[in-house]
């Protein structure tokens, strides 16, 4: 009997011993997780800052010339002219402009040196049925912001913004 | 009841039991200090992050003609914002902008705002309005220039600016533990001034 007795406060304080390492385990995992957690976060606000920047500079463009957006995107998408003669190429030409390109270098404690590369990715027109008889339509702006992520990891973000617009007077209306 | 069924236990095996338990928690009480330490520091970065960027917003959503007005005059820029000794301070019914010395909880945070023009030219392919009203239904007579961009509105200047706003702070105090940095940059298109 006291043989088999002997030893079980060490066999006891081992188990013990173990439990306790893994609650140590998964408490630095959860700290880790938090931790990413909390970047992405800031991550996501830095991205959408620089995003709405760039659609702004969009609607600017579109408040400039709207009747040549009109013009690429009635080739590209209008009701009135036959699939077979439409042509995406001119929408594209408008949107795919060198000054919608933004590349920021950002360097910080928190995130370290990070480069932005932000650019315009779409410009969609929203027409409803009810809308065209009065000219309202609604611009739908897309940009997209790629950058290498805090573990090595490319990361693609997409931010849209939908503008209300009058066609009759071409003004975007905020 | 015999002599080896009371020692059930030795004192060398609670000693040893107490040592093996004793050598387990030190690894976890320090990682429980650290992880303590951690959200300290955490927090004080959330909330100048959080100061950053609702002070960003305010600035964004103010017009670029009031700031400048209110700094004391327009200029060439880029116009700086609660630098060193400068502090700034502009309130609307609406809005408060503070940029400077900011105190949030116990800590101190600086905030200086950096606004620079950004000069920008439109280009895109041309097409010919009369050649589009006579081949109505067929875009590729409509005069476009394929692969040809030409700019539209000429170079554009104090029309779009970049907006860089800089949250220093110490993460133990006033002075005290490593100086902090976070940078927001955003861009903002004077479209309600035009």
């Amino acid at each position: 009997m006291s043989i088999k007795r002997r030893g079980t406060a060490v066999v006891i304080a081992l188990i013990f011993a173990i439990l306790l390492l893994q609650m140590g385990v998964i408490y630095t995992s959860i700290l880790r997780t938090s931790k990413t957690q909390t970047s992405r976060i800031d991550e996501r606000s830095r991205v959408e800052f620089l995003a709405n920047g760039l659609i702004e500079l969009a609607l600017l463009k579109f408040r400039f010339l709207p009747s040549d957006f009109y013009a690429s995107y009635d080739a590209a998408l209008s009701p009135t002219i036959p699939a077979v003669n439409r042509s995406n190429e001119y929408l594209r030409s408008f949107i795919e402009d060198p000054v919608f390109t933004i590349k920021e270098q950002v360097e910080d404690s928190l995130l370290g040196n990070v480069e932005y590369n932000a650019q315009i990715s779409e410009m969609i027109l929203h027409t409803v049925a009810t809308g065209t008889r009065w000219g309202v339509q609604a611009l739908e702006i897309r940009a997209t912001v790629a950058f290498t992520g805090p573990d090595a990891e490319n990361v693609t973000r997409t931010v849209t913004k939908v503008y209300r617009v009058d066609r009759s007077s071409t003004a975007p209306v905020n | 009841m015999s002599y080896n069924q009371r020692h059930g236990i030795t004192l060398t095996e609670i000693m040893l039991a107490l040592f093996i338990l004793s050598a387990a928690f030190i690894p976890i009480i320090a990682v429980m200090s650290t992880g303590v330490r951690g959200t300290q520091k955490d927090e004080t970065i959330l909330r100048g992050v959080q100061l950053a960027q609702k002070t960003m917003n305010t600035a964004l959503q103010l017009p670029f003609g009031d700031l400048v007005a209110n700094r004391g005059g327009a200029g060439a820029g880029p116009w700086v914002f609660g630098a060193a000794g400068q502090e700034f301070s502009y309130a609307t019914a609406s809005t408060n902008l503070r940029l400077g010395k900011v105190l949030e909880g116990t800590l101190e945070y600086t905030l200086v705002l950096e606004i620079s023009d950004i000069p920008f030219n439109f280009s895109l392919s041309v097409h010919n309005p009369m050649a589009r009203n006579i081949a109505s239904t067929t875009p590729a007579g409509w005069g476009w220039q394929a692969g040809v961009r030409v700019p539209r509105v000429g170079d554009q200047t104090g029309l779009f600016n970049r907006y860089v706003l800089t949250a220093t702070w110490f993460d133990r105090g006033l002075s005290d533990g490593s100086q902090k940095t976070y940078r927001l940059v955003s861009y903002k298109a004077r479209l309600h001034e035009l």
